[in-house]
């Protein structure tokens, strides 16, 4: 009876429209990852089209610039939908008729400082990987003008302008980016490395938290920024293969109110053979501790790329360097640093525990590529480490370019490096220091950062856990004195057969897991942003050893190593990293001061 | 003092068709609503009433609150997004939400006013499965959706969104 009634009276009333609009939009929020759903649903009526178009918009990832056509379409149909973009990734992919899409590209471009509730932004060239002299100046000329022009409005420069007199309420208007994440990958109109020029706006804008730049140069002081001395809210900051400068270091720093995460990306690997590796803080120790100063505050993780390395005859002995002053004495927030053993933080710093940073929990000391020797061979002299007195774990960082579960767990599990390993995490272990050892596994010899939208980021596994291997072994006790056997627990360094196999197990797990899952999961993208994103103040925990499939057996392994490419030969793997970079790049390491030629990036295009 | 533990305390609540529910009081502190006028007004044993809801619904609403009495409450970070992302429902709210599309909405309403976030979702994710999966004729059929569209503005939108549809 009633449901007669209910149903007639909804013939004049749908149910689902009558929904307060806050119910609405919870009911449709649940779509929010079926966009078949949401498409269907807005054409069912006008009232409906704007809740699911807010959806729809939400997201925008152009990767052709075919999408560009029918994009611009909707959004000159109804321009709610340009005020509904909260993240745009503009990653469009190179092709030879790029030139003439440049119109197209611009009409897009201008709708960007429209879009008043971007939050998250990326940009990447098409021309990035050696492609700018097909047309890449004009990327730089027009594309990458709209690009600042729309940072600039929303700069605090803009801002204090408007604040004066009248103007002020034109602050308010639409049109002002409040984007609170940018990652920039881009190049300059004839080369690789591009000017920061007018795009010091980026230090100026007020509510940027997040930023990501790769290729910059920033070798002249940047003077424009003294005025914006401690007013950004920019809490995370990362350089790659960037020409980064003490003098503009200094400047860029000084501009946000409390920086917490900062990468030190120095131009490693994307280098001309004509002009060599320049390291440019580990030269200038004290100008680059100088240039740190203004963050010393606040700062919690920081992470150096240094080419100091390859500038050495012996990268693997590193000269004393001296610190004037107070060094990182004042860094009290600074919880994780990691850095060569060549940098000028580890070798100023590190090693003058009176210089280091005073609570600094986690230090992880990293193997650079193509630099020969690896730590799952030989670890380095720990001793200087275990004077600091408030570090908590010390990790190594070994880069490979092997991936076989199998070779990788047979190198690093061997008999004897195992218990040297152990032998070295125990003595650490009675100073209160955890010991990790991490293998950062390269899904091509020839990638190098930044890891660009169609290229594999490297995976950082775990592969030795002090902690969790454990000191406490039960020892059998030789019989005698009336008693048949016994067994008594002590702590020890010593390893038993059983327990080099069953770390092996874990160890070729762990790497299958860890290149798996990233090469399912679509996210081998920007660890560090996913960390930003889930508000994990923890930079540093990148991988752990997977124990939850412990259930699975050796039969699927065999399975599933075939999709890694399983390579017999096992141990020259690891020898050298020279070994490890096939073909084109054989001969780099010869001379380490020429380093790596147009060969080497040529690979990258793929 | 003398208030016996082995008792479970009772509230009763007065829907808007002045009907009394007897109900354990763990289980109708489900309703965040009902949980803060006890805390502010103290149970002194007086009816609370609740007008906005109807016996029918009340008792549907109440009947789930038994069933989830014992859930941890839902923590206010972790929840937001990876529930909203699914629609996911677990077997025995699958069973509950079998309802008429009246009693559904009256149960979305009474969750929202009652202030029960859980039952909320339920509820929605229960809708937006109803859209999934269906055409925008199939989808009007099923809510009682008049079609104010000409066929060529409707064309036209489908046009329009179509570069989203297949991501």
């Amino acid at each position: 009876m009633t449901t007669t009634t209910n149903s007639q009276n909804s013939q004049q009333q749908s149910r689902l429209l009558s929904l307060p609009a806050e119910l609405l939009i919870e009911v449709i929020s649940h779509l929010s990852e079926e966009r078949k759903a949401l498409c269907a649903l807005a054409r069912t009526c006008r009232s409906l089209q704007p809740f699911c178009e807010e959806l729809i918009y939400t997201v925008i990832e152009l990767l052709e610039t075919s999408d560009l056509s029918h994009i611009l379409e909707a959004f000159s149909r109804r321009f709610e939908r340009i005020a509904a973009v909260h993240t745009l990734r503009i990653l469009y992919k190179f092709h030879k008729g790029l030139a003439t899409t440049v119109n197209e590209r611009m009409a897009f471009n201008a709708c960007v400082g429209e879009m008043k509730n971007l939050t998250e932004w990326h940009v990447e060239s098409p021309y990035d990987n050696f492609k700018w002299e097909d047309g890449g100046n004009e990327w730089v000329e027009r594309d990458m003008d709209v690009f600042r022009t729309a940072l600039e409005k929303a700069s605090l420069a803009t801002s204090l302008q408007a604040e004066s007199g009248l103007a002020k309420l034109s602050k308010y208007r639409t049109g002002k980016l409040t984007v609170h994440i940018v990652t920039l990958h881009t190049h300059g109109a004839t080369s690789d490395i591009w000017d920061l020029g007018g795009f010091h706006c980026l230090f100026q804008h007020p509510s940027l938290q997040y930023l990501h730049v790769s290729c910059v140069n920033l070798s002249t002081d940047l003077p424009e920024l003294e005025r914006f001395a401690s007013t950004t809210s920019l809490s995370t900051l990362i350089f790659d293969e960037s020409e980064i400068e003490p003098v503009s270091l200094k400047r860029i720093l000084s501009t946000p109110k409390s920086l917490k995460h900062l990468t030190l990306g120095e131009n490693v690997f994307n280098i001309k053979r004509d002009q060599g590796s320049t390291p440019r803080l580990s030269r200038d120790p004290d100008a680059a501790i100088q240039a740190l100063l203004p963050v010393a505050h606040s700062l919690e993780t920081l992470i150096h790329y240094d080419p100091m390395f390859k500038t050495l005859a012996d990268p693997e002995r590193p000269r004393a360097v001296r610190i004037k002053g107070n060094g990182m004495r004042h860094f009290h927030t600074l919880k994780f640093l990691e850095c060569d053993p060549c940098s000028f933080l580890h070798q100023g710093i590190i090693c003058t525990p009176t210089l280091a940073p005073p609570n600094l929990e986690t230090l992880r000391i990293r193997h650079p590529r193509r630099q020969p020797g690896n730590f799952f061979d030989q670890l380095p002299d720990f001793t200087p480490y275990s004077y600091l007195s408030s570090l908590r774990t010390l990790e190594f960082l070994q880069s490979t370019n092997a991936n076989s579960p199998l070779s990788i767990s047979e190198y690093v599990c061997e008999r004897d490096r195992l218990s040297e390993r152990h032998q070295a995490g125990f003595k650490l272990h009675q100073q209160g220091i955890n010991m990790k050892c991490y293998i950062e596994i390269h899904g091509a010899s020839s990638l190098i950062p930044p890891y660009l939208h169609r290229e594999p980021t490297p995976d950082i596994v775990c592969l030795y856990d002090a902690n969790h291997v454990g000191f406490i072994r039960k020892k059998d006790q030789p019989r005698g004195s009336g008693i048949e056997w016994m067994m008594i627990e002590d702590e020890t360094a010593e390893l038993n057969s059983l327990d080099i196999l069953c770390l092996k197990n874990e160890v070729r797990r762990a790497v299958m897991n860890g290149t798996h899952q990233s090469r399912t999961s679509g996210l081998r993208r920007q660890t560090a942003l996913q960390f930003f994103l889930q508000g994990t103040e923890d930079m540093n925990v990148f991988g752990m050893y997977q124990e939850d499939d412990s259930d699975e057996d050796d039969e699927d392994d065999e399975d599933d190593m075939d999709d890694f490419g399983f390579i017999d030969a096992e141990y020259e793997l690891f020898v050298a990293a020279d070994a490890m970079d096939e073909g084109s790049d054989e001969d780099e390491d010869e001379d380490l001061d020429e380093d790596e030629d147009e060969d080497l990036d040529e690979d990258d295009l793929d | 003092m003398a208030a016996t533990a082995s008792e479970p305390k009772k509230v009763t609540l007065t829907t808007s068709d002045n009907a009394d529910i007897s109900v354990e009081r763990e289980v109708a502190e489900r309703s965040i609503l009902i949980k803060n006028l006890l805390e502010d007004i103290g149970d002194n044993g007086d009816a609370i009433p609740i007008p906005n809801v109807n016996e029918a619904v009340m008792k549907k609403v109440l009947e789930w609150c038994e069933q989830h009495r014992k859930d941890p409450p839902a923590s206010q970070d972790d929840d937001a997004d990876s529930r909203k992302k699914s629609t996911d429902i677990d077997e025995w709210d699958q069973k509950f939400m079998q309802v008429d599309q009246e009693m559904l909405f009256e149960i979305i309403l009474a969750a929202n006013y009652l202030d029960i976030k859980a039952l909320l979702d339920v509820g929605c994710k229960t809708v937006a499965n109803m859209i999934k999966g269906k055409s925008p004729d199939e989808i009007r059929k099923t809510f009682n959706i008049q079609n104010d569209f000409t066929p060529e503005e409707e064309d036209q939108i489908r046009r329009e969104n179509e570069w989203a549809e297949d991501r």
